[in-house]
């Protein structure tokens, strides 16, 4: 019986006990169902971040469709839920759990959300669900900028990630920055204090958003951005807190997944001009709009609007290096955007983990439920939820991983451990830093020498409490894989 | 940019000329007059008049293409990206690229340089005056920067406020926008890489928006550097156009250095008129004794009462420099109030934090969070005295204006960034964990003690000294020991930080509060001084006056006609001259 079953029977056997309890009121029953929904339901990973930073584009580049709003100004106003569903579907809930259906409506591809007669601030959830294959692994919420102008955006925003009462709906958060600022600081800052005691989420994937703008634009590519994220990752404003940011273009993703045979006929129609009259047009939108080219103006204004003038230019470049047609240049947009390394560790880092973040999720909501309601008959449930979060091994791994950041160690020792902890993958193999086909007997091996070596680094009498118990964790880890 | 130099327009070196014509012909007259002090006036706005300089300070947060735009706007590579201090821009035949340095000593009360890099370069904008001053970007990382930046905004013209056509203006942005305008009223939004953006339309709409919702009046320009230098390297002028930085240029010229113009003017104007005036008052005098000897007496009489009044105002007792005492009182017990206030909320947050946990683990990045608050409090505290100090002003020359027009002085905010610099930073914890041979020798003492009083205890039941009950509980105690001797230290540390923080407030408040009454008493000089030395000449003018009658009385009567005409010929040149700058 694995982690995510026994959870599942403590939330059964707590609904048991509390239902014939006459003094329990009905709605705790209903939060405790909500509890065990979540754990059949995709992990839940938020996307959040300052204003503009890319948080719907992005979203919609992963989903592979444009089902959340994007605009050049503050668009997202309300946290919006894309949940998984055999037809597209939109509700809004409203005004202490009343649900009302919207309509559905696309233009170009794009989702319109309005909510109807209800205002921004009366709205709980705003629920999207719509048919796609990665919903069915996550569920993806997407939240409004911080640091708006308008304080209560931002504020549905931060009484989301960070509640005052009870703990954050997301499993995992990726946060997105476009360079750091102290409003990003001390988010992340507050995020990890959530994660620290236990109410906010586990994992944290940090991303370097609108990569391709990092240095204007002048360069179709992201290095600009990748030098950015290596110097974050010794940036001392970011001391204890996470450090590594992926570059990654939401828009250039989001266009080589969308990408149309009439789009990509136009932008070869261009890059087949000669070079000075492709320059001159692409100095400005309005020369670019206004000049006269080889395709005609209103196609021009689509192909802004869509790509953006780095966009633009990263597209021609890919095809002059070889995009022959428009299912190669998607490719080459997707790859060079950086969303298969984003989508690679958001597996890695959730994936292979998702039950366990669930469950540790849904045993910390259900412990807080108990808590709250205190009843003889639940003292014994109240115990095993305590004992199987203190006890379960993956729990541990997930704490020290969440914790990581913190400990005072030398760097090669932090990546030694967020290996060894399942921090970038859970096989045996990743783990112990071994190629993917490594023999049962060689890795059984290098376990034994990786115990060894976690004792030898526990024998210091200088470490503090922390740095024990991860290390604790780090061979209890391995002597797992020698088990197993 | 050599479109733009065509535009130039001659109005401004005319005006300028016209000016230093008025100023001279008005100085023999009051040479002629023996009015030295009057004469010194006038010089000084003949400087002025001669030298327009303007500063233009260019702000914004950090990667915003602030440094790419100062080199768009005088067409020349000069700025160092992430330069440490502010880059100053100013015209130079030959160019140059000199680092300076603060003065160690000191700080900046005594006028030391602020540390930045000067940059002298060729360019029609510049030789007009405009000092461009590049300053580093304020992403709020550390708001030391940000502090160097508010030290240079009193004494700026006007601030190009910097944010890119990728987003609109954020919460910080507009915060920040609200600080500057307190400090310098004149203040352009420039929207950059708007080639990058095809909806910078919408962002500064959006950013109108904003700027209404935050009762700021800014105008907006937007602009690309980069087409600007494409434009300038293909020599292409409609993209020049296209691209906003001409646009920029102008705006600059003729709205900011034209404002600046229009306030120099008024200045000129003004010294023009009370210079005429104080002449003509003798000379007034000096005819009407002239042409009506009988009334001498009550002439004599009527300007004794003007100096008698003149007197009064010099007079420490005047009404004014009540006005001005009890001001600056008030002021400096507010301001003292105000930063003791806000240091003790500083010390409060400080308290909490500290009380969450052992603070020996985190002391570092502690005193880094506590210097940044120290430091946002002083700028707050300072922009508060600057304001105030300047509202004092205006409320001091109400009380004197019984008088005509009187100019209100310039105060300077000083640089603000090394006060704190004497100040001892945050003192090291001791962070040393008690070694396990310390614990363990601690918690042997309470187990010694349990043994000792249960074994004599069991003694006296006819067991040895050591004995399993003894064991046990010294065992006990000995645990109880160790766990009291942990939470002992650290609240024992929490203590110990606690005072830390106390000791380091006490500094900055010595050192701020010092800082803070020497600025108030400078305040209190500059307007002092100022207001005397218009009281004194009003004396001299009417002291003159009186003189003139009297000599006119005692002219003989065949000169008489003669005196008159002269007399009648400087007050008609006064009268045209006052005509002529009043037409300014």
């Amino acid at each position: 019986m694995d982690t995510a079953d026994l959870v599942r029977m403590l939330i059964r056997d707590a609904r048991s006990e509390l239902r014939a309890d006459p003094q329990i009121r009905g709605d705790v029953d209903a939060e405790l169902a909500a509890c065990q929904r979540r754990l059949d339901e995709p992990l839940r990973v938020a996307l959040a971040g300052t204003l503009k930073s890319g948080k719907s584009t992005l979203l919609n580049a992963l989903v592979g469709e444009e089902i959340a709003p994007t605009d050049a100004t503050e668009c997202t106003r309300v946290v919006t839920w894309f949940a998984r569903s055999d037809a597209p579907r939109v509700d809004v809930t409203h005004d202490g759990g009343q649900r009302t259906g919207r309509p559905v409506r696309r233009t170009d591809g794009r989702l319109l959300l309005d909510l109807g007669p209800v205002s921004a601030d009366r709205v709980e959830r705003l629920e999207v669900g719509w048919p796609s294959s990665l919903l069915d692994q996550y569920t993806l919420i997407d939240t409004p900028g911080t640091s708006s102008n308008s304080y209560d955006v931002s504020a549905r925003t931060l009484a989301f990630l960070t509640p005052d009462e009870g703990s954050c709906q997301a499993d995992a958060i990726v946060y997105l920055m476009r360079s750091l600022h102290s409003a990003d600081v001390a988010l992340l800052r507050s995020l990890h204090e959530h994660a620290g005691t236990g109410r906010g989420a586990l994992g944290i994937v940090g991303v370097l958003s609108r990569a391709d703008e990092t240095d204007g634009g002048r360069t179709a590519s992201l290095d600009a951005a990748r030098r950015l994220s290596a110097q974050l990752r010794t940036d001392r404003a970011l001391t204890g807190l996470h450090r590594d940011f992926l570059p990654v273009s939401g828009l250039l993703a989001l266009r080589g997944r969308t990408l149309r045979q009439h789009e990509f006929t136009s932008l070869a129609q261009l890059a087949a001009l000669p070079p000075g009259v492709l320059e001159a047009a692409l100095v400005s939108p309005g020369r670019f709009v206004g000049t006269d080219l080889a395709i005609p103006a209103p196609d021009r204004e689509l192909l802004v609007a869509a790509f953006g003038m780095v966009g633009i230019r990263s597209a021609l470049s890919l095809i002059h290096s070889g995009a022959r047609n428009a299912p190669a240049l998607a490719a080459q947009l997707v790859r060079h955007s950086g969303l298969d390394q984003l989508r690679d560790t958001l597996r890695t880092r959730f994936g292979s983990r998702h039950l366990q973040l669930k469950a540790h999720s849904a045993l910390r909501t259900l412990r807080s439920i108990l808590l709250r309601q205190r009843s003889p008959r639940t003292v014994r449930i109240f115990r095993a939820a305590d004992r199987l979060l203190a006890d379960s091994h993956c729990f541990t791994e997930l704490r020290v991983l969440a914790g990581l950041a913190d400990l005072p160690v030398p760097e090669p020792t932090r990546i030694a451990l967020d290996h060894v902890l399942g921090g970038r993958g859970i096989s045996p193999a990743t783990r112990l830093g071994l190629p993917a086909d490594a023999s049962p007997a060689h890795t059984r091996v290098m376990a034994l020498q990786a115990i060894r070596y976690w004792r030898d680094q526990l024998s210091e009498p200088l470490l503090d409490q922390p740095t024990i118990q991860s290390y604790q964790a780090a061979i209890r880890s391995c002597e797992a894989i020698i088990a197993s | 940019m050599s479109v733009m130099s065509d535009l130039r327009t001659g109005t401004d070196t005319r005006s300028t000329a016209m000016m230093t014509e008025l100023l001279d012909r008005l100085r023999v007259l009051t040479d002629a007059a023996r009015r030295p002090d009057l004469g010194m006036r006038l010089a000084q706005a003949r400087t002025r008049v001669v030298d327009p300089r303007l500063r233009i300070v260019v702000t914004g947060q950090t990667g915003q293409g602030m440094s790419t735009l100062v080199e768009s706007i005088i067409g020349a590579p000069v700025t160092a990206t992430g330069a440490a201090g502010p880059v100053v821009v100013s015209y130079s035949d030959s160019e140059f690229v000199r680092p300076i340095r603060a003065t160690t000593s000191g700080g900046a009360t005594d006028g030391g340089p602020v540390p930045r890099i000067e940059v002298g370069t060729c360019h029609d904008l510049l030789a007009e005056g405009v000092v461009l001053i590049d300053t580093p970007g304020t992403s709020g990382m550390d708001s030391a920067r940000a502090g160097t930046v508010l030290s240079l905004l009193p004494g700026a013209d006007a601030v190009l406020f910097v944010s890119d056509a990728s987003q609109e203006y954020t919460e910080p942005e507009i915060a920040y926008l609200r600080q500057i305008q307190q400090l310098c009223p004149t203040i352009v939004g420039v929207i950059t890489k708007i080639d990058l953006y095809p909806r910078w339309t919408d962002i500064q709409r959006a950013n109108r928006t904003h700027l209404t919702n935050a009762g700021l009046d800014i105008p907006l320009l937007p602009l690309s550097a980069a087409m600007n230098e494409t434009a300038r390297r293909g020599n292409d002028p409609e993209l020049a156009v296209e691209s906003g930085v001409p646009q920029l240029v102008d705006f600059l010229r003729h709205r900011v250095v034209g404002d600046a113009d229009l306030v120099l003017r008024h200045a000129v104007v003004n010294d023009v008129r009370s210079v005429s005036d104080h002449l003509a008052m003798a000379l007034n005098a000096e005819l009407d004794a002239l042409n009506d000897p009988r009334n001498g007496a009550e002439l004599v009489q009527r300007l004794q009462e003007a100096v008698h009044a003149a007197e009064a105002l010099r007079q420490r007792t005047a009404n004014w420099q009540l006005v001005l005492g009890d001001g600056v009182t008030e002021l400096s017990v507010d301001v003292e109030h105000d930063l003791r206030h806000r240091l003790r909320s500083v010390v409060r947050e400080a308290d909490a934090n500290i009380m969450t946990s052992d603070p020996a683990k985190r002391w570092e990045e502690f005193g880094a969070w506590i210097n940044g608050r120290i430091a946002e409090s002083v700028q707050d505290n300072f922009v508060q005295a600057h304001t105030r100090s300047r509202d004092l002003a205006a409320k001091v020359a109400a009380r004197f204006a019984e008088e005509g027009q009187v100019a209100v002085p310039q105060l300077y905010l000083d640089y603000t960034g090394s006060i704190l610099e004497p100040v001892q930073s945050l003192e090291p914890l001791d962070t040393r964990k008690a070694g396990m041979v310390q614990r363990v020798i601690t918690s042997m003492r309470g187990s010694y003690g349990g043994v000792l009083m249960v074994g004599l205890m069991t003694s006296l039941a006819g067991l040895a000294l050591v004995n399993p009950y003894s064991i046990g509980a010294g065992l006990l105690l000995g645990a109880n020991t160790f766990w009291e001797d942990r939470k002992a230290q650290t609240a024992r540390r929490q203590a110990e930080a606690k005072a830390a923080v106390a000791r380091l407030m006490d500094d900055v408040i010595f050192q701020v509060g010092k800082e803070s009454k020497y600025r108030m008493r400078e305040a209190q000089r500059i307007l002092r001084d100022h207001f005397t030395t218009t009281a004194t000449e009003m004396l001299r003018s009417a002291d003159d006056a009186l003189r003139a009658a009297h000599e006119a009385n005692q002219v003989h009567t065949e000169h008489r006609a003669g005196r008159i005409s002269e007399v009648h010929n400087c007050l008609s040149e006064l009268r045209q001259l006052r005509v002529r700058a009043a037409a300014l």
